[in-house]
């Protein structure tokens, strides 16, 4: 054999460095498939080690105004549990939440922790997959978060006779409204004793869009959702139990009334309001200093004054009152409790940990002076929550807050979601022509009651 | 033993040969997994999916056809196919005249060609995410660009956005932002064409629009069917400016049909639903491309013979 041959012999052929990548490619492929968890080893017996290291996925509600609470919490909660790291995923808002929540379930990821709005983890209870924490609650008595008789926190966390939601805040909206446009309009501030009629005529003394400013008295939030107040507010509801309901019952002649105000006659007949064109691209709004007044919740302080934008010289000073009183002489506000839930895992108890220390006195703390949000307990709310917004803020009736959460009630819980209604029925068959001026209360609402009814049928269809 | 082989009907695999499989197999195989795992499981399994009923929490629980059944009775699954194919309809043509007429002018030796062509192209590359929020901008009723060009010639600014009828419009004049794709096609084809048949036309007495007609057009047919279906399959699959500029709105009037399976999927969490919506657009749009492709026999010129 040359030289040659035996060089060309060591040397390695094109085929075979292609074959090598080839193989080298799939098996990095395969690797990269999770491997699965090795099998929980809790009962073959004895207890695991005190300072075990235990890693706590929390699938977090992703506003603005939470991200940096829940890192705060997370941390804080670590400096006193070293052994305990708390792992944030901030995962969106509203539908998209939800989607990618259920998502991960199915998937078969399931956090150890999940945010919820009160009237969304039904479905996950229903299917089996929450852990029911009324053993924890009694024993570590934490019953503060849930006073007894205040019926939109009881719906909002508790189902068929279990204990789901551990609230991190009381939900409750309220009127906003900024005192620079009452000031120059030289109109009174409006008062907790406020009736609808008062309500209309100072929206009518403060709007004025005659000129290139244009200012409205209220900004009509043009939704189902929200409009549910000025619907309860009238004495009568759109449903026959506010808890799977079976009947809609949106064509009772108080709803169309006030339907045809709060969703047509507010921008078109009286012009105190602006349209959903003029409020496109975020213009004409209460922030942008050109509306008086707003139905609103706490998260929306910070869009309105806070130390950043004190020291920016962009402040609206402003403060809130109850919503005006209209036929319903309990002045129902629409409340609801917001918070966590622990699915079931085989870290429920470190889980509980965790959520126990967000929604206990210290946790709670962190997370109102952070976003601004109603604290879950009547305590916290006067001694502590009053006087921070108060600081913060510039709110000096945090008392009707308080005020409207003793007398609220929740929108509607269900096996038909408050999104499914809205997107497959009351958006596009009533409130978008509505809205648009292109048909009447009237006439939308047979079809709007149409709708929901079928939804709600087909719905008890399937239960069987 | 090669008459063993020869009575027996069988060729035997040599080593050599079996070598060869082996060795393309395992060059392909990345492909070959993820295809399989990413694309073609699913598309199975959303098989199966059609037959029950799944909200993503609990198991699948088998209704036969009950999914299937309520599709054909579903309102809202002819609103969105009407709808879909209302703006496939009308927008498909337009973008191909455009896109054939930016080619044409793109093709002349004019100054600053090149830069024209990379300004049309660039759209193509921004996220239609991004673009959705632009064009919401664009479409403002009252600051809007649109409007404010249209007052130029005295025309009254319109609700783009906020009118059933003027949405669909909207978003069809929108789609012709993203004609660079197809002009790029055509370039490349109008460059290939042979300068001796355009002179042959010429001397025989043709015109621009003789030699546009007789000439170019033929050659260019294979090019206007290709980017016809491509473009026909995009219009149907047309999502995402629906979801962002006007979720569906208003009253419907922009609910395609991708927005719908999106909606029951993963919004009311109906996925054996979701997934006969889905292979009933599959089989619209498969059938459509057929029937296309046996149309294209009748006005497509292919120079190396039928």
């Amino acid at each position: 054999m040359t030289d040659a041959q035996r060089s060309r012999k060591r040397q390695v052929s094109r085929r075979s460095f292609l074959q090598g990548i080839g193989i080298g490619s799939t098996t990095l492929l395969l690797a990269a498939c999770p491997a699965p968890a090795p099998a929980d080893s809790g009962g073959t017996g004895g207890s695991a080690p005190a300072a075990e290291d235990i890693e706590l996925d929390f699938f977090a509600w992703g506003d603005a105004s939470d991200i940096p609470a829940w890192e705060a919490l997370g941390n804080a909660y670590t400096e006193l549990n070293p052994n305990v790291t708390i792992k944030p995923s901030i995962s969106g808002t509203g539908v998209d939440y939800y989607t990618k929540l259920q998502t991960t379930f199915a998937g078969g990821v399931v956090p150890e922790v999940a945010s919820f709005q009160g009237w969304e983890w039904q479905p996950f209870s229903d299917a089996g997959l929450l852990a029911p924490i009324d053993a924890y609650v009694e024993r570590d008595n934490f019953t503060g978060p849930y006073p007894e008789g205040v019926d939109s926190i009881e719906f909002s966390t508790r189902r068929d006779g279990s204990r789901y939601l551990i609230p991190l805040q009381s939900g409750v909206m309220v009127m906003f409204y900024a005192k620079n446009v009452f000031d120059e309009a030289g109109v009174a501030y409006p008062t907790d004793d406020w009736t609808f009629e008062d309500f209309v005529s100072i929206a009518e003394q403060l709007t004025s869009t005659d000129g290139d400013s244009k200012m409205y008295g209220y900004q009509a939030n043009g939704s189902y959702a929200r409009d549910i107040h000025w619907i309860r507010a009238t004495g009568v509801q759109e449903f026959d139990e506010l808890v799977d309901p079976r009947t809609a019952m949106y064509d009772q002649p108080e709803i169309i009334e006030i339907l045809q105000f709060v969703a047509q006659d507010f921008m078109y007949g009286l012009g105190i309001s602006p349209t959903p064109a003029d409020l496109e691209g975020g213009t004409n709004t209460i922030d942008t200093g050109n509306a008086a007044m707003k139905y609103e919740g706490p998260w929306f302080f910070p869009r309105l004054n806070s130390p950043e934008l004190r020291e920016e010289g962009k402040e609206i000073e402003f403060d809130v009152v109850l919503m005006p009183q209209m036929a319903d002489e309990s002045r129902p506000h629409r409340g609801w409790a917001e918070g966590v839930c622990v699915p079931k895992s085989d870290l429920v108890d470190a889980a509980w940990g965790f959520v126990h220390y967000m929604g206990g006195e210290e946790g709670q703390k962190t997370y109102s002076t952070i976003t601004g949000r109603i604290p879950n307990t009547a305590s916290l709310v006067e001694n502590f929550w009053g006087p921070t917004i108060e600081e913060r803020f510039g709110v000096s009736n945090a008392a009707a807050f308080s005020n409207a959460f003793l007398r609220s009630e929740v929108d509607v819980i269900g096996g038909v979601s408050r999104g499914q209604i809205w997107s497959e029925v009351a958006k596009p068959v009533a409130w978008d022509p509505m809205l648009a001026n292109s048909a009447t209360a009237a006439d939308v609402v047979p079809a709007l009651n149409e709708g929901v009814q079928a939804l709600l049928d087909a719905h008890w269809a399937r239960q069987g | 033993m090669a008459a063993t082989a020869a009575v027996s009907g069988k060729r035997r695999v040599s080593k050599r040969q079996l070598r060869d499989w082996i060795a393309g197999y395992l060059f392909a195989s990345p492909f070959i997994i993820g295809f399989s795992v990413f694309i073609a499981f699913p598309m199975f399994y959303s098989v199966y999916l059609i037959f029950v009923e799944w909200d993503l929490l609990r198991p699948p629980v088998f209704v036969g056809f009950a999914n299937l059944a309520q599709m054909f009775k579903d309102p809202k699954v002819n609103l969105s196919l009407y709808n879909s194919a209302f703006y496939t309809i009308f927008a498909v043509p337009i973008q191909l005249t455009i896109s054939f007429t930016l080619a044409l002018a793109l093709t002349q030796k004019i100054r600053f060609r090149d830069f024209y062509r990379a300004g049309f192209y660039m759209p193509i590359i921004v996220p239609l995410v991004a673009s959705a929020v632009v064009w919401q901008r664009v479409l403002h009723p009252e600051f809007g660009i649109l409007n404010e060009a249209l007052g130029w010639f005295g025309i009254e600014p319109r609700m783009w956005l906020f009118e059933p009828r003027l949405t669909k419009p909207a978003f069809i004049f929108m789609s012709f932002w993203m004609i660079g794709r197809q002009m790029v096609i055509f370039i490349a084809g109008l460059g290939s064409i042979p300068e001796s048949l355009k002179e042959a036309a010429s001397l025989d007495g043709a015109g621009t629009f003789g030699r546009l007609r007789y000439v170019i057009l033929p050659l260019m047919t294979p090019l206007i069917f290709y980017n016809m279906v491509i473009a026909i399959i995009n219009s149907f699959q047309s999502f995402v400016p629906a979801m962002i500029m006007t979720e569906g709105g208003p009253q419907d009037a922009t609910l395609f049909v991708v927005l719908n399976i999106y909606r029951n999927a993963f919004q009311y969490f109906n996925m054996g639903y979701a997934s006969a919506l889905a292979w009933e657009l599959f089989v619209i749009v498969v059938g459509f491309t057929l029937f296309q492709f046996y149309l294209s026999r009748r006005w497509v010129y292919y120079e190396e013979g039928e």
